[in-house]
């Protein structure tokens, strides 16, 4: 039985969400655009003078530019990496651990769910100079004689940046894993058992394999967030210094727009910036798409 | 066969004492957080560290919700109000959006269907200030800058996707036949809707809700370039600030970050059912 | 039962979306009178002038709303985005330094404010404030560095002898910049003490930058304008700080992260020997409730550089109004009130500063002589000496994007030992760019 309006309905069930998301994410989002196209300071009143792709073509001569985009991009892999591979190490000892499985999975979860600034300043107080965690336990051991100032080496700041987004998301891996392990069949892994193969083999040969859909959604997950969280974790441990040694797009972004009042170029890196993720994105979605079971 | 189990027997004692470990130094620099706000001044930088707090003291968390005109205090009790009503209602709102939004995506055929999937995680990869930047400037034309409206609106809007994400999936295990039954005894396809299929979705909802909370609640770049003075600053925006302003008073810092984590670690609690298909958009269930 | 647990969900959202949209409109309540939106520095003594703002709102039936408090790298900041969105602001905290890049924004109170107004501010101040011939801003007080130094560690005997045999000459407040290495590395016993402290990072790096320039017998610019800082005279400035912090390790690591607040804490703690900071931290580091070597330290003027004098890098504190007030007359009044010589004096005696008014100084001259306090006195003669001859930064607009980019650059050399002409002549090609020269 068809009632009148019906047709309808399904169209005005989504139909805010359209609008919405139309208003508030699409049209900004093409207006940064227009707005990278002029030169737009934030303190000069008059600004707004449109000069085409000249601010682009300005990025990919600036040498701070191709910095940060290599942090970026040394971050995403080297902290995505690891937290895959420590994440699975951590699921398949949960794994076998024993009792309170539900109890153990909630505090794990707890790190991940936490505000990145707040990781951010965590590990800034952990990782003090004067008064850290870390330095006072090292010095009282004797291990070292003066304190190292692990944010402000250029050699170290980035490393201890990695180190509080591999604390905060490695959880977000192992759970994953964790929920896979769980339901894997057990028919293949008896038939491996009967045929005589080694943990190592079993492990090889038959848990990875059907892990794999699992490994590629978390990969795909985290590479996303991992721009996006590192912006709010190095804004508040180190602002990006020293001299350049955690700059990302983000932070640099922020950098020119703002603290620099170059509005304009800013929204230029982070239109760059933009079309790189979304384009990572899509590859990614495909990627899973393929391999989707 | 017996030494196999004693040795089977052996590793899950071994690998229960690691994960303990591991878990053990996970949350060990949130343990410490936390005590440091507990601390007293003397105490909190301490050379050798004191690891279990001899004295413990609120006064950390008494200069936080202090007046404003006293010395050197934040405006704390303005962002915890705000942080939790932009939360509260930009959950609500997208819960709705979204669930209007997601019922129809698993009932009927669309075409961009596909799409949906796709436009979810395009959301999540937008850089914050990538947004941030043209709505300060769009936001400015509208009065909408530095206002708690200005911060539901675009928290929203950057949720709703995931939320309609979620309800779908939630949607899709609900039979269509009892909507249907309904349909036949006469209601209309709102009532079906709203008497039928909503209750069940009920845990769904719930789900997507604390999410929603949790995003919105632990947002911040966008905070940071939409929001000036405590009349809409958030607290993750104000622990930033607080770096600037309270210089190196960790107490103060620690006491803020503990509350900030209150709301997360209750809410983890109740969504720890549905975390693993939230965090991966319904891919493993 | 699905249903009710549905229910009852349903009544929870309905209970919190009420209770937060009342409490949501209880925020608008109606305003009483004008109200002025400030954005104020923050942070130790700053404040106490704060305190007579409702005196303020008493006599004048305002209301202040003090909107930000925070330190002036978060403040410019924030005002920044304020201005740049058109958003409610009235009166701000601003300094000589920043106001040229603010110009654009400030209101010219020359338009407000008679001769009579401005008799008592001293000269050297005004003129700073004076951009354009416009007044943007009043002073409030002034900043020039001095040393301050352990006089439990200087004055020690056993520390003289151990001095002099190790280097040669007595003990004493270093007057030179070889002295200064000298002294810093003689002290430096980490972790519970180091020689030297200074701000390594941001605007603060490239002030105490410019002040040794400037003392090497350079500047950032010739009379022509163009960029000479990277030649001899800055190169050896860079290279002191380098030798200070990344050669001979004379003070905390963590130096680079370091702005005023944090090398005041560190002499505050008794971490540090000796080091260069402004008058306003002098009542905290005596009062023992705040600082481990109250009465445990003394003041010297600044050592001279290789031109043979030691050129003082300062400027003004002070208050401006924003063009797009609603409501001039009451801003500019706040901004009178608060830079008036009686609370300019309040403020002196409590925090130390060295107030822009001419009354107010001579009241605490006046003070100063009745109770005698022999460091007190000192402080006043040096502080004294430093006026007349302080220098502030380039007044031009785009000094705070010249700041921006040379500073990662400086911190090359200070934190990878980058070679110090290397690093000058990669920011010097910044600059010009920045400049279009």
């Amino acid at each position: 039985m068809r009632m009148r309006g019906e047709r309808y309905f399904p169209y005005v069930l989504i139909l805010p969400s359209v609008v919405g998301t139309f208003l508030l994410i699409v049209f900004p989002l093409v207006y940064s655009f227009f707005l990278s196209l002029t030169s737009f300071h934030l303190l000069k009143a008059q600004s707004l003078r449109f000069i085409g792709f000249h601010n682009y073509w300005e990025v990919l001569h600036d040498p701070a530019f191709w910095v940060a985009l290599k942090n970026s991009l040394l971050f995403m892999v080297v902290v995505v990496n690891v937290e895959l591979v420590l994440g699975l190490l951590v699921a398949l000892l949960l794994n076998r651990a024993s009792g309170g499985q539900g109890i153990l999975r909630t505090l794990f979860m707890i790190p991940m769910m936490f505000p990145p600034i707040l990781v951010g300043l965590q590990f800034r107080w952990f990782f003090n100079d004067q008064f850290g965690l870390l330095n006072n336990v090292l010095l009282s051991l004797g291990i070292i004689d003066r304190p190292i100032g692990w944010l402000v080496r250029t050699n170290t700041a980035m490393p201890a940046v990695m180190f509080a987004d591999i604390w905060q998301n490695t959880p977000f891996t192992a759970v994953v894993f964790l929920a896979g392990l769980l339901s894997l069949p057990i028919e293949p892994l008896e038939a491996a058992l009967v045929d005589g193969a080694s943990p190592w083999q079993r492990f090889r040969y038959v848990i990875l394999p059907m892990l794999r859909p699992l490994i590629l959604i978390a990969m795909t997950i985290r590479s996303l967030d991992a721009g996006r969280k590192a912006f709010d974790l190095i804004m508040l441990m180190t602002g990006g210094g020293p001299a350049y040694a955690t700059e990302i797009l983000g932070t640099y972004t922020f950098r020119r727009a703002i603290v620099d009042y170059q509005f304009a170029y800013g929204a230029a890196i982070s239109f760059i910036d933009m079309v790189l993720t979304v384009g990572f994105a899509v590859y990614l979605y495909r990627q899973l798409l393929k391999g989707r079971v | 066969m017996k030494s196999r189990r004693r040795r089977e027997q052996v590793i899950t004692a071994l690998c229960t004492v690691f994960a303990v470990v591991i878990l053990v130094a996970l949350l060990f620099p949130t343990y410490w957080m936390v005590q440091t706000s507990f601390r007293v001044g003397r105490e909190i930088n301490a050379f050798p560290p004191v690891w279990f707090p001899r004295e413990v003291t609120l006064s950390s968390y008494v200069k936080l919700f202090g007046s404003p005109h006293e010395e050197a205090s934040l405006p704390f009790r303005e962002y915890f109000r705000n942080s939790f009503l932009v939360a509260v209602l930009s959950g609500f709102f997208s819960i709705v959006l979204g669930t209007l939004a997601g019922y129809a995506f698993s009932r009927f055929e669309f075409r961009g269907k596909r799409n949906l999937f796709l436009s979810v995680i395009l959301m999540r990869a937008i850089p914050g200030l990538a947004l941030g930047l043209p709505l300060l400037v769009l936001f400015k034309r509208v009065q909408l800058v530095n206002t708690l409206s200005g911060l539901i609106l675009t928290y929203t809007m950057l949720n709703t996707p995931f939320v309609i994400w979620l309800m779908e999936g939630f949607f899709a295990d609900i039979p269509a036949e009892l909507s249907e039954a309904a349909l036949i005894d006469g209601c209309s396809r709102w009532r079906a809707l709203w008497r039928v299929d909503i209750p069940l979705a009920a845990p769904g909802i719930s789900a997507s809700a604390i999410f929603s909370f949790l995003l919105s609640w632990n947002e911040f770049a966008i905070a940071l370039i939409l929001t000036r003075t405590p009349a809409s600053r958030t607290l993750p925006v104000g622990l930033f600030d607080f770096v600037g302003e309270f210089f190196i008073d960790w107490g103060g810092m620690c006491a803020a970050g503990t509350i900030i984590l209150i709301p997360v670690v209750v809410l983890t609690f109740f969504i720890q059912r549905w975390m693993v298909r939230g965090l991966t958009f319904g891919a493993i269930k | 039962m699905l249903f009710r647990r549905f229910l009852v969900t349903l009544v929870v959202f309905s209970l919190v979306v009420l209770l937060s949209l009342s409490a949501m409109a209880q925020e608008k309540k109606p305003f009483e009178g004008v109200v002025l939106n400030a954005y104020f520095i923050g942070g130790g003594a700053y404040e106490k002038l704060y305190t007579k703002i409702p005196e303020f709102e008493e006599q004048t039936g305002a209301k202040v709303n003090i909107a930000a408090k925070l330190s002036h790298f978060e403040l410019n900041k924030r005002v920044a985005q304020e201005f740049a969105s058109g958003g409610d602001i009235d009166v701000i905290s601003t300094h000589t330094t920043f106001a040229p890049g603010q110009k654009d924004f400030l209101l010219p109170l020359n338009e407000y404010l008679t001769p009579e107004d401005l008799k008592d501010f001293t000269p050297s101040t005004i003129e700073a404030s004076t951009v354009d011939g416009k007044l943007i801003m009043l002073p409030r007080h002034t900043d020039v560095r001095i040393m301050y130094y352990r006089t439990d560690l200087f004055e020690d005997p056993k520390e003289q002898e151990a001095f002099k045999a190790k280097y040669g000459y007595d003990l004493r407040p270093p007057t030179n910049w070889q002295e200064l290495l000298d002294v810093a590395e003689f002290f430096t016993r980490p972790p519970d003490l180091y020689g030297f402290v200074f701000t390594g990072g941001e605007e603060p790096l490239v002030g105490t930058f410019y002040e040794l320039l400037l003392s090497a017998g350079g500047n950032f610019f010739d009379e022509e304008g163009n960029v000479i800082f990277n030649q001899e005279p800055g190169q050896k400035a860079l290279q002191l700080l380098v030798d200070l912090y990344y050669n001979k390790k004379a003070t905390p690591e963590g130096v680079p992260n370091y702005r005023w607040d944090e090398v005041a804490k560190a002499f505050r703690d008794g971490l540090i020997a000796f080091y260069f900071d402004w008058p306003g931290w002098y009542t905290m580091m005596k009062d023992p409730k705040e600082s481990k070597v109250a009465g445990k330290f003394g003041l010297a003027p600044y050592p001279v550089g290789p031109a043979g004098y030691a050129k003082i890098w300062g400027g003004s504190h002070g208050f401006a109004v924003a063009k797009s007030t609603k409501n001039p007359e009451a801003a500019v009044a706040l901004v009178k009130f608060l830079t008036s010589g009686d609370n300019l004096y309040f403020e002196a005696k409590e925090g130390g500063f060295l107030p822009a008014s001419i009354s107010a100084y001579q009241r605490l001259k006046e003070d100063v002589a009745k109770t005698g306090d022999p460091l007190d006195l000192k402080r006043l003669e040096l502080l004294e000496q430093e006026l007349a001859g302080f220098v502030p930064p380039p007044k031009i607009p785009e000094y705070q994007e010249i700041v921006s980019a040379i500073w990662p650059e400086l911190q090359k050399s200070l934190v990878e030992g980058r070679d110090v002409k290397v690093t000058l002549d990669i920011a010097a090609e910044k600059v010009r760019k920045i400049l279009g020269r």
